[in-house]
């Protein structure tokens, strides 16, 4: 299969975007706030870089392969990323985190049991096997990530600029990636259109990142947010207090 | 392929709903006056409910039955709209008192070192009643002893509401107070 000019482009432009997703987790330290999310910028790079080699190399078929490896790697690299962002938003809340933690990895492990079980059923053709367990991959990172927001707004927790752009960027692309994998699976002429799609895609992720990254990242070190001994002595029994009148009052309507 | 792009859609849709309310709830925190203002206005007692027993009164079937023999029905329409009025006001105010009550409760319960499944799961469950029964009363017939009981039963969720705050708040000092 030969390569469109269309296709050259794509390519250089998602190269570019890449370096400068890269460059700016260089720049920021990120590496050191987000290490996962970090590699994963990094082997995506690398991915590319692979994939390309292959592609001029060895030719289509071996990409495909390699491709599909690589792009497997990639996948497992974004559930980490997935998993540090959760973390990263609750980790300071500890009583919310010990609860939130459970039902985030139940609720993955629940939908990448339905994506084995949905890919088993295609195992006869290969390609339809690694689109099936992709879609459904992409599908439980979008929900974890639901998820999350779902516990942060419910506990009213700040998600970080930073931490919610990424999220953010992450979601929409799996969330793209599961309309496009549908669409290749039932219209086998889409194919050309898939892979510029997902190109697309994947560049208007990296826009999001670009934007969220471009600021110096905020400096960490804030207070945390566990009531302290005092606070809780003094807010606990004025709260208590009207509880209990409030109640009180409640049972008077109920007996007049 | 339909659903999928219609699911997907929705998923989309509550993605960017849910970041710009984690987005929202970012910008009090850097407003310490507003912030305090909001904690203060949250720890105030619940003040509408103190209300229902006129509003009960005001729902009794006897004043409908008395009006019904004595004025005339242009009257009695407009007794019935200002009813409602009245009605729908109190119920805003019984969802404010809610509403004020179960941030507390969530507020209290993410800065605690310690959560329990099960006042959780219960306020979470009071909550997705308290709101169904609201919308069921916001639309039903005034006057009806249906809409009596469902006022009852929505009242009482608040108290039930503030009920649990009071014991998660008790359980949050009994684990703050555990030696670790």
């Amino acid at each position: 299969m030969e390569l469109t000019r269309s296709d050259y482009v794509l390519w250089i432009v998602s190269t570019v975007l890449q370096l400068a997703v890269c460059g700016l987790v260089l720049r920021g330290g990120l590496y050191l706030r987000l290490p996962a999310f970090s590699a994963y910028v990094w082997l995506n790079l690398l991915t590319l870089a692979l994939v390309w080699w292959a592609y001029l190399r060895l030719g289509y078929s071996s990409m495909f392969y390699i491709g599909w490896a690589a792009f497997g790697v990639a996948l497992l690299a974004r559930g980490l990323v997935v998993g540090e962002l959760c973390r990263r938003v609750l980790r300071l809340y500890r009583g919310v985190w010990a609860l939130a933690w459970r039902l985030l990895v139940g609720a993955a492990m629940l939908l990448l049991v339905y994506a084995g079980l949905a890919a088993y059923g295609t195992r006869d053709r290969l390609e339809t096997f690694f689109m099936t367990a992709e879609r459904g991959m992409e599908l439980a990172a979008a929900i974890v990530l639901l998820l999350l927001l779902v516990i942060s707004s419910y506990y009213r927790i700040p998600v970080p600029m930073l931490e919610g752009m990424l999220a953010l960027g992450l979601g929409v692309w799996s969330l793209l990636q599961v309309v496009n994998n549908v669409a290749l699976l039932l219209w086998p002429d889409y194919y050309a259109w898939g892979s510029a799609v997902k190109m697309v895609s994947f560049q208007l992720v990296l826009l999001i990142w670009i934007a969220a990254l471009r600021k110096p990242v905020p400096q960490e070190g804030q207070a945390l947010p566990v009531l302290s001994q005092r606070a809780y002595d003094e807010l606990a029994p004025q709260t208590n207090l009207r509880l209990r009148l409030l109640n009180e009052r409640l049972l008077e309507i109920f007996k007049t | 392929m339909i659903e999928t792009v219609i699911l997907v859609g929705v998923l989309l849709a509550l993605l960017f709903f849910l970041y710009a309310r984690a987005r929202r709830e970012q910008m009090p925190a850097q407003d310490s006056q507003a912030t305090k203002a909001e904690t203060a206005t949250e720890l105030l007692p619940p003040s509408h409910v103190c209300y229902y027993a006129q509003i009960r009164q005001a729902l009794a079937r006897a004043d409908r039955e008395y009006l019904a023999h004595r004025a005339t029905p242009a009257v009695r329409r407009r007794w019935e709209a200002d009813r409602r009025t009245v009605v729908r006001g109190f119920l805003a105010g019984l969802k404010e008192d809610y509403v004020r009550l179960e941030r507390l409760g969530r507020t209290v319960a993410s800065l605690s070192p310690e959560l329990s499944h099960e006042l959780e799961r219960e306020r979470l469950w009071l909550g997705v009643r308290f709101r169904f029964w609201y919308g069921v009363l916001w639309v039903a017939p005034l006057g009806s002893r249906w809409t009596l009981r469902l006022l009852d039963r929505t009242t009482n969720l608040v108290g039930s509401i503030a009920d649990r705050t009071a014991a998660a708040m008790t359980a949050i000092g009994e684990a703050t107070n555990r030696p670790a």
